[in-house]
């Protein structure tokens, strides 16, 4: 496997599923890759993201901000 | 004398009023079918008949007082396993959440019991609303009621799957690709995805929460409009909730389209990726059908599915990369071959790719905001092909990312999936209708005029 993506592999925590699933793990670097290139990032500087920057739920009061949260259950 | 279990909720809510039928009665048909069918079909992963029984005795005592609650009280609802029910498990279809048990119901399942609903058990799907169809995974992958030697599509695959087969009249799903509408579509019934916002997230098990949404499956678009009127509204709990006073999402089902402009996005399965013939042929009828009945049915140019499918993979593998690496990075080995697979390509996306792809995403979201300047409506394909056979993994690869459903997951836009056919093999082919911001109901009357005029959702899987 390329050193590049075992070192990637490497940063991001994945030694285990390196050992265990090398296959997977080549496949998930070059399919990140491919990904990528399908986007047509803006060339114009000030395209923003979405969602949009507003001022929103982190300056609510941190008593209404508490509870903006999805959760599971667990 | 239609028998119990193939009652609309709509229908189901007329005969609790009028005494033909009780809530108990229907239970006890429901599970009946369930023993019998469910084994064929892995539709549950967790029947909850006893739960499910004291809600029905419940609401029929409430009927029987005079204290109705509205048209879903005594109804049964099936919940998809990656939403909360208290007390019972949440897996995700996995073995990481195998034993977790929900300790709160999600908004919507508050909502449902609110309204009076049976909550009926959890239901399949892929496992963390990814990876699946998957034979490596605690509970069997559910199976198509049209032909169970083929997928019902996913990851809302057990809604799909129950819905279809009669085992409940109507279920909860979600849909971050189009998780809602593709079991819609392969088991031709009625899928909303409804407006980003429209409906909580709070005790939904994240995919992705730039793209996540929770949605009804039913096998008419009255009842969709039911439960979505029953799950939606502003929570404060969920940011990604919306302040909308929408309601009332029924409210022009009987309107008919006469005079709505529908834009038929025929590039998506024309050019961007071609579609199975039948679905192609499925498609011009829908036009067809659509003008006969009034509507204005013009061509209309969007970005290429290309285009939203590269945001929404960049996308949807950050945000679930940065929900599953403690469990990838520990247990990578409990986690399915589909699932891992699917989310290991987030740990090589950088935040230049994910903040690239959110800006182009604004982008494509104004273009089809232009777009629906001119049309009420856009209509295009669902998937492109009919259901493939669940045991040939390669070829459900193939097919399942060939699907014009993740351009609303982009955007946000509300957008249904429902039956258009069945192809030679007899599995059902499907169309998309897609509309405003919060006009939900518009496309809820679409879909409900073009059902009228065919009769597609009176069609029944040959099974039991």
């Amino acid at each position: 496997m390329d050193s590049i993506i075992v070192a990637l592999a490497r940063a991001a925590g994945l030694d285990k599923a390196l050992a265990a699933f090398p296959e997977d793990v080549l496949a998930a670097a070059e399919q990140a890759l491919n990904n990528a290139g399908a986007v047509n990032v803006p060339a114009d500087p000030a395209a923003e993201p979405w969602p949009p920057m507003r001022p929103g739920i982190g300056l609510m009061p941190a008593a209404l901000a508490g509870t903006a949260t999805r959760g599971t259950g667990r | 004398m239609t028998a119990p279990f193939w009652l609309s909720a709509t229908e189901i809510a007329q005969a609790f009023a009028t005494r033909t039928l009780s809530p108990v009665e229907l239970l006890t048909s429901l599970l009946a079918r369930i023993e019998a069918l469910d084994p064929k079909l892995n539709a549950f992963i967790r029947l909850d008949a006893e739960g499910a029984m004291q809600a029905a005795i419940q609401a029929e005592t409430e009927i029987a007082a005079g204290r109705s609650r509205g048209p879903l009280h005594g109804v049964p609802v099936g919940i998809k396993d990656i939403i909360d029910v208290v007390g019972l498990p949440t897996t995700c279809h996995s073995k990481i959440l195998v034993d977790n048990i929900a300790q709160a119901d999600a908004a919507v399942v508050a909502r449902l019991r609110q309204a009076g609903a049976v909550i009926i058990g959890k239901l399949s799907t892929h496992e963390f609303a990814i990876g699946g169809p998957s034979f490596d995974l605690p509970f069997p992958p559910a199976r198509n009621p049209w032909n169970r030697e083929h997928h019902p599509g996913g990851s809302s695959s057990g809604s799909g799957a129950g819905v279809a087969a009669g085992l409940f009249p109507l279920a909860l799903g979600t849909d971050t690709g189009g998780s809602v509408r593709n079991p819609a579509s392969a088991c031709g019934i009625v899928g909303l995805k409804p407006t980003y916002g429209l409906v909580s997230r709070r005790g939904v098990f994240p995919l992705s929460f730039t793209l996540d949404h929770v949605g009804p499956l039913s096998r008419t678009a009255a009842d969709s409009a039911l439960l979505l009127d029953a799950i939606a509204g502003y929570d404060p709990a969920d940011p990604g909730s919306a302040p909308t006073q929408a309601r009332g999402f029924g409210r022009l089902l009987d309107r008919g389209v006469r005079d709505l402009r529908i834009g038929f996005v025929r590039h998506f399965h024309e050019r961007d990726l071609p579609a199975h013939p039948e679905v192609a042929a499925a498609l011009e009828d829908v036009a067809r059908v659509l003008q006969a009945e009034g509507a204005q049915v013009q061509a209309v140019t969007l970005p290429a599915l290309t285009e939203f499918a590269g945001i929404n993979r960049v996308v949807l593998c950050s945000e679930a990369w940065s929900i599953h690496a403690p469990w990838l990075r520990e247990r990578p080995g409990d986690y399915g071959d589909l699932a891992r697979r699917r989310l290991l390509p987030g740990a090589f996306m950088t935040a230049g790719d994910y903040v690239g792809a959110q800006r182009r995403r604004a982008q494509v979201i104004a273009a089809v905001e232009d777009r629906l300047q001119d049309f009420d409506v856009l209509m295009c394909a669902s998937s492109m092909d009919p259901a493939t056979p669940i045991e040939d993994a390669a070829e459900t690869a193939r097919s399942y990312p060939r699907q014009a459903r993740t351009p609303f997951n982009v955007t946000g836009h509300p957008a249904l999936a429902m039956m258009a056919g069945l192809a030679r093999n007899g599995l059902p082919v499907s169309v998309q209708f897609a509309g405003r911001y919060f006009d939900d109901a518009t496309v809820l009357r679409v879909a409900a005029a073009y059902e009228r005029a065919t009769g597609w959702h009176k069609k029944k899987p040959p099974i039991g």
